[in-house]
Parts: structure tokens; C-alpha cells; sequence
């Protein structure tokens, strides 16, 4: 049983409509948890935990969901990313290369079967030279370039298609040695390479939080590479706090936008949760103190009705008990079996793909997000 | 620590299970792992003997990177940069770990002298 099967099919009418969020009881009210409580799914929970699950989404998940379907097509919050592509586009170029672009109309992937240029930056005129020095528009960072997916000097475009805001570090080392490496193989003679570049995000925004390079030469087994597009999204200890708020505010942005919008989906709910907790940990200076203990306590207490319902609940409650158990075993958990739970649910459902993606990218945004807060409270 | 080292073991071992193709006997994941970025390949034999490769799912990466974190947090003065877990189809398994440097741009001749070390003779 999924998130939303246990709440309400999709399309079906909402329970409850409001132009905000309920408000959450003060923290201090939250009835203690246990782990052992929350592990059994069999055990209900008061308030009971569907109730408190529906309550807290500001009505039918379902509901909440069409909400998003629509803001995505009218985004009045204004926290949608808007990608300079058509949306979930695909574009075959005239070297055979494919690049596609998700429902946001950012560049998602570039591959095809790689041919050496022989003179790259002839190639790159005065409106490739801008587009890559605009790559990202204001998610770009300073310490950002224009990242190519797959390199000029395979004849890769110089435009939005192919273009992301990369870090200088990164376009300039790994990604690099990467193509010296397909280059090594090329200019063998008789040498092929087959190479996919895909761009993650993690976030609302236009800058990939890390690329999946999957390359393969000479037919040989495909090399599955992962690298952090680090810099915007990598702080991963209290001392970093400071860096941190930049994400702070983007999961404000997001929490802001639903009660404009006045629908909240079930995985966005976790995201403002994140936030919740991010702003707590830095009330308290960086630290695990008086307002992060009471905040988690808040969030972890609301999610627990939803593990309930998700699939893989118990996991999730397990998670839940763990928190208690001692802070460093963290909310990603939890955040993760719920929107598992959600996502599994979504899969199944008559919403469509658009809906799925949108779901993805939100949990990939709460991901992030929950493991923001682990790396705070590693410290 | 060393229960979440046992956990991760067998979740690779899940996800190596999952994305095999039936008839697998053997199967080896080769991944290499530094700070911000890291790799995943992986080879099998099938039932005729003849080894194979599949596309590597992302989470074995995630498991793989989950491992070396993992490391990094037990002690950050010696991390691996490379390990090859191996997994038979009754589920024992052996993991090697290497420390030497990892330039990506020589992840080919690697690979050569990987395979010879671990795969059989084709």
C-alpha cells in the first residue's frame, strides 16, 4: 500500500480545501515516540495517523498532487525552475547526438556515439561563447562555467541543449580527464566510444546538484561515473552553516509557494519540513540544541502516520526510532521511505508522467534537503 | 560501524541480484571512489562460462559511495580508492580494497590489468 492509495485516489474530490496549510500544534505538544511504537504498522497511533496524515496535507494527497500538476503548467508561486528549453523535449543533431530536456526545460541528458573535433574552438561562435557564459541564468554560481554534457571538442552544441552551470573545479579536472580519457581512445584510430551525460538536480533550480556519465569504449562493460557538481550544495558540516542559506531559502521559497498555492503535496510537506528543521539547527547556532530538538520532535512525530501508510513503513518507522535514539541517525530515513512510499504510489497512478517527474524532482529536492540536515547534525 | 559494513555488503549484493540477468554464476563490481566523484562497472559469468556485462545501476553506485563514506568517517586517514566485491550465485562474497591514486584520465589501463587480475582467461 502507497502514501496515496492509503489516503485518497488521485482526481478523487478533496476532503478539505483551505488557502493555507492547518497550522502544526507547538512542538512542546507533541506526545513522546517510541521506536517500538512506530516500527509496528499494525499499532495505531493517536491521533490516528492517517488523519493526522491528511490534516497535515492540507487535504487529499491527491488533491495536492493535481494541485502541483497545475502549478507546474501556471507556476503562480514562482518556485518552479524555468529551463530555457521546450519542455520534456527531445532534439537529435545533425551528428547524430540526442539531448533531452525534462518537464522544467532544463538539459537532462546528452549521448550519442562520440566523434573527435578536430578544431573545437573554431566552431564556437560569438552566440556559443555567450551561451555559455549564461548557462544556469541566476541559479549560476560565480565560482560556476558553462558546462558542456558532452564537449565541443566532440562536436558537442555549444547551446542550451548541452550547456549547465558547472563548477570551474569540476569542468576543469574530473569532467575533463573524463573526456581526455574517451579522447585517449578516439585518436587510437579505430577506437569507439558510446557516452551519455545526464544531469541531476536536486533542487528547484536551473544548476545540476551532480552529472551521471555513462561511457563505454570499444564495446567493452559501461563505466557508470558520478560527479558532485559541489560548491552551491556542499556543505556538509555546522561549520558550513553560513553556506548553507542559499538552500535554506530555496526550501523557504518552497514552503512559501505551497501556502500561496494553498494545496500541499505530501512530498513537498517533507521539504518544508527539511526547512523547518535547517532553520532550527541554525536558531541554535549551528548546533543540536533547544530549537532543533523540539522542531525534529514536531516533524518526526507528523511523519510517523505517514510511514504508516507507506510501503516499506515499518523501515521508515525504524528510522523514526532511531532519531530518537540519538540525532546523528537523522531524518533522511524517514524522508526517504515516505517518499518512496509516495512515489510508489504515483508510479501506479492515472496522473501521468508529468505528475512523476514533478514527484521525483520534489523527493530529489527533499532528499537533498534531509541530507543537508544529516550533514548539520553530524557535526 | 562494522553492522553497517555487513548492511551494505549485502545491499550490493541486492542490487547485483537485481539487475543480473537469469543464469548468472558469477559476477564482479569494480568501483573506484574518490572525495566528489566515483565509478561502478560490473562483469558477470554466465552459465556457458562466458562473461558478460551489464549497464551498472545508479544505486550500486549509492551503495558503493555509502561504503567508501563510510570508511571515510572510520578513518579518514586511509580511505579506499577502489574496491571489487565478488558474488557467487549461492551469495559468498569476497571484497578487495585498494589505496593507490585514481587518475580518471587512466581508468582504461585500470581496467586492463583488473580484468586480468579477476575475470577468467576469455
Amino acid at each position: 500500500m502507497s502514501v496515496i492509495d492509503s489516503v485518497a485516489a488521485p482526481g478523487s474530490p478533496p476532503q478539505q480545501q483551505r488557502s493555507t496549510p492547518p497550522p502544526k500544534p507547538p512542538a512542546e505538544k507533541q506526545p513522546p515516540l517510541q521506536a517500538d511504537t512506530v516500527a509496528r504498522a499494525d499499532a495505531p497511533l493517536q491521533p490516528s495517523p492517517l488523519d493526522a496524515f491528511v490534516a497535515r496535507n492540507g487535504g487529499a494527497a491527491g488533491v495536492g498532487l493535481d494541485a502541483l500538476k497545475g502549478l507546474a503548467a501556471g507556476d503562480p508561486t514562482g518556485w518552479f525552475p524555468k529551463g530555457p528549453l521546450p519542455t520534456n523535449a527531445t532534439m537529435t543533431d545533425e551528428h547524430g547526438y540526442t539531448y533531452k530536456s525534462d518537464m522544467f526545460g532544463r538539459p537532462v541528458s546528452a549521448s550519442g556515439n562520440l566523434k573527435s573535433n578536430p578544431n573545437p574552438t573554431g566552431t564556437r561562435d560569438a552566440a556559443a561563447k555567450r551561451a555559455q557564459a549564461n548557462a544556469g541564468g541566476a541559479d549560476r554560481l560565480a565560482t560556476d562555467d558553462g558546462g558542456h554534457g558532452l564537449a565541443n571538442r566532440f562536436f558537442g552544441r555549444s547551446d542550451a541543449w548541452n550547456l549547465t552551470p558547472q563548477d570551474t573545479n569540476l569542468n576543469h579536472s574530473a569532467y575533463r580527464s573524463v573526456e581526455n580519457g574517451w579522447a585517449k581512445t578516439l585518436d587510437k584510430g579505430g577506437g569507439s566510444v558510446t557516452a551519455e551525460s545526464r544531469a541531476v538536480y536536486d533542487q528547484p533550480t536551473l544548476r545540476p546538484t551532480s552529472y551521471v556519465v555513462t561511457s563505454s569504449t570499444n564495446g567493452d562493460a559501461p563505466t557508470l561515473r558520478v560527479m558532485e557538481n559541489r560548491a552551491n550544495a556542499g556543505f556538509s558540516s555546522a561549520s558550513d552553516v553560513g553556506k548553507s542559506e542559499a538552500f535554506i531559502k530555496t526550501m523557504g521559497r518552497v514552503s512559501e509557494g505551497l501556502e500561496v498555492a494553498g494545496k500541499v503535496a505530501a512530498p513537498l510537506a517533507v521539504a518544508a519540513d527539511a526547512y523547518r528543521l535547517g532553520s532550527a539547527v541554525q536558531q541554535d547556532g549551528g548546533t543540536i540544541g533547544k530549537h532543533t530538538v523540539e522542531t525534529a520532535g514536531s516533524v518526526a512525530g507528523g511523519w510517523a502516520g505517514a510511514a504508516v501508510g507507506a510501503e516499506g513503513g515499518a523501515e521508515a518507522g525504524a528510522a523514526v526510532g532511531a532519531f530518537f535514539g540519538g540525532v546523528g541517525a537523522v531524518p533522511g530515513a524517514i524522508v526517504g521511505g515516505v517518499v518512496g512510499g509516495v512515489a510508489g504510489g504515483l508510479a501506479g497512478s492515472e496522473l501521468g508522467t508529468d505528475t512523476v517527474q514533478l514527484a521525483e524532482s520534489a523527493g530529489g529536492a527533499i532528499t537533498s534537503a534531509a541530507k543537508s540536515v544529516m550533514g548539520w547534525f553530524s557535526k | 560501524m562494522l553492522d553497517r559494513y555487513a548492511e551494505l555488503y549485502e545491499e550490493i549484493a541486492r542490487e547485483l541480484q537485481r539487475a543480473l540477468p537469469e543464469g548468472w554464476t558469477k559476477t564482479w563490481a569494480w568501483s573506484e571512489m574518490s572525495a566528489n566523484d566515483g565509478s561502478v562497472v560490473v562483469y558477470y559469468l554466465d552459465a556457458a562460462g562466458t562473461v558478460g556485462w551489464i549497464q551498472p545501476p545508479l544505486a550500486l553506485y549509492d551503495r558503493f559511495r555509502e561504503l567508501n563514506n563510510a570508511a571515510r568517517r572510520t578513518n579518514p586517514a586511509l580511505v579506499w580508492t577502489s574496491a571489487t566485491f565478488t558474488l557467487d550465485a549461492h551469495g559468498a562474497f569476497d571484497v578487495d580494497f585498494g589505496y593507490d591514486p585514481i587518475p580518471i584520465e587512466e581508468e582504461a589501463d585500470r581496467r586492463a590489468a583488473w580484468k586480468i587480475k579477476y575475470l577468467p582467461h576469455e
